[in-house]
């Protein structure tokens, strides 16, 4: 199948994103890496009336490497993020993660931005966003304003991004002392979406637990430390907390499997990490 | 709607081609170009048949509009035998018997040529993990594998 047909606007600067979006709204669309919208353009799944394309934006940061945090502006790919020297000492959750983005190909043309703006519920960096509390900076014509990733996720591919705001940048926290990270994935085969997707952080006070796939949007737990010889107990009610269903790849028993063991072994090899 | 005017790189060429909106970089390829060997299968970019380099990067022609193409550099299987003679994999592939319908070959070729400029020496995982975007139903990938293992060492051997 072939998209539909939009008007196609190239912008050059952030300001003329926002008129656009401030004008048209839910109507428009913005196309970064395009790797989720253009497959859906082509399966007609997004039939938007106007696409703006930001990849000419001159006026965008791509990445900074900050104090406590790393920026990351809307144009910066995956696979520059997965080639990035410092990835592992400074993101090791995020270095962990990205081989399972997708596909070579879809990495060299994917966003960061886009990806967690997106927010599939089976998509590994909005699990990474989330589980590093990072922060996502929105514009629209009205003005500035950051939310916290805790906040960000609303339902599957919804976010609290509103129709006429742009993400002009995310930060992630870099890696902090005394601190494990750990992620891991169950899918059909490699690379594919995921049924469970598992990312933790964990610290001598509390063990972050985040999980993709099953539920509607990334979930984020957090439980103490203390507790953690109830680890077992503590996931099991997770699992039974969630309203899982079977679907065509997995069944909720089995579902809540992956939670119980694989989640465990996350949860592990975080401890480990530290 | 008015139709959109690109300007780009394609195999070398200076090329200037007109678009609607909605095509992909693919579209234009086999439809406006003539160029009929990047494939066309799933179009959502499962299967990497579409599989060129743009700006040195592996893309799925696919999931680009021809739009973005703009001041682009973009090869294509077209561009891989020079003057009339095969690519080192074009002729490993053809010795391993690495292709049987032959549909999903010219985005492998794409593929593994990007691999064999980064690495010279990859090992079978790094491979594998490179072409898991590129989908065979034929060959159950082990002689496509070899075929590549065959032109790195090839390369390596006239370096």
């Amino acid at each position: 199948m072939k998209p539909c047909n939009f008007k196609y606007i190239k912008s050059s600067s952030i300001n003329e994103v926002l008129d656009v979006l401030d004008i048209h709204g839910e109507k428009a669309q913005i196309l970064a890496g395009g790797q989720s919208l253009i497959s859906m353009l082509n399966m007609r799944i997004a039939n938007p009336e106007i696409i703006i394309d930001i990849n000419f934006l001159k006026d965008v940061i791509s990445l900074e490497n900050k104090d406590n945090t790393i920026e990351i502006g809307p144009l910066f790919r995956q696979l520059e993020l997965e080639n990035w020297s410092d990835l592992k000492s400074k993101l090791p959750l995020i270095y962990q993660s990205i081989p399972y983005v997708g596909q070579i190909q879809h990495r060299a043309r994917g966003t960061i931005l886009g990806s967690i703006c997106h927010g599939d519920p089976t998509s590994e960096l909005p699990l990474c966003f989330l589980a590093l509390n990072g922060k996502i900076y929105l514009k629209s014509k009205k003005g500035l304003r950051s939310i916290s990733a805790n906040d960000f996720y609303l339902g599957p591919l919804l976010t609290s991004k509103n129709s006429n705001e742009i993400a002009i940048k995310l930060e992630f926290p870099t890696k902090k002392e005394a601190t494990g990270y750990a992620f891991n994935e169950v899918s059909e085969k490699y690379s594919d979406y995921a049924i469970a997707s598992f990312a933790v952080v964990t610290d001598d006070n509390k063990i972050r637990f985040t999980l993709g796939g099953i539920p509607s949007k990334p979930t984020v737990i957090e439980w103490d430390m203390k507790n953690f010889e109830f680890i077992d107990e503590l996931l099991n009610d997770f699992a039974w907390n969630l309203d899982i269903e079977d679907d065509q790849h997995a069944s909720a028993t089995y579902k809540r499997d992956l939670i119980r063991k694989v989640g465990k072994n996350t949860i592990l090899s975080s401890v480990k990490n530290i | 709607m008015a139709k959109i005017q690109v300007k780009t790189k394609i195999n070398g060429e200076e090329t200037e081609f007109l678009c609607q909106p909605y095509d992909t970089v693919l579209d234009v390829l086999r439809r406006d170009l003539n160029m009929t060997g990047t494939k066309e299968v799933c179009s959502t970019g499962d299967c990497g048949a579409c599989s060129i380099t743009m700006d040195g990067r592996l893309v799925c022609s696919c999931l680009v509009l021809a739009a973005e193409t703009e001041d682009k550099k973009i090869e294509t299987i077209e561009g891989m035998a020079k003057n009339g003679k095969f690519n080192v994999l074009q002729k490993t592939f053809l010795e391993h018997a690495a292709l049987q319908c032959g549909i999903c070959t010219p985005g492998m070729l794409v593929a593994a040529k990007s691999l064999l400029e980064k690495n010279t020496n990859p090992t079978e995982t790094e491979i594998r993990y490179w072409l898991a975007g590129n989908l065979c139903r034929c060959t159950g990938y082990d002689k496509i594998v070899k075929a590549v293992q065959a032109a790195a060492e090839e390369i390596r051997e006239n370096a």
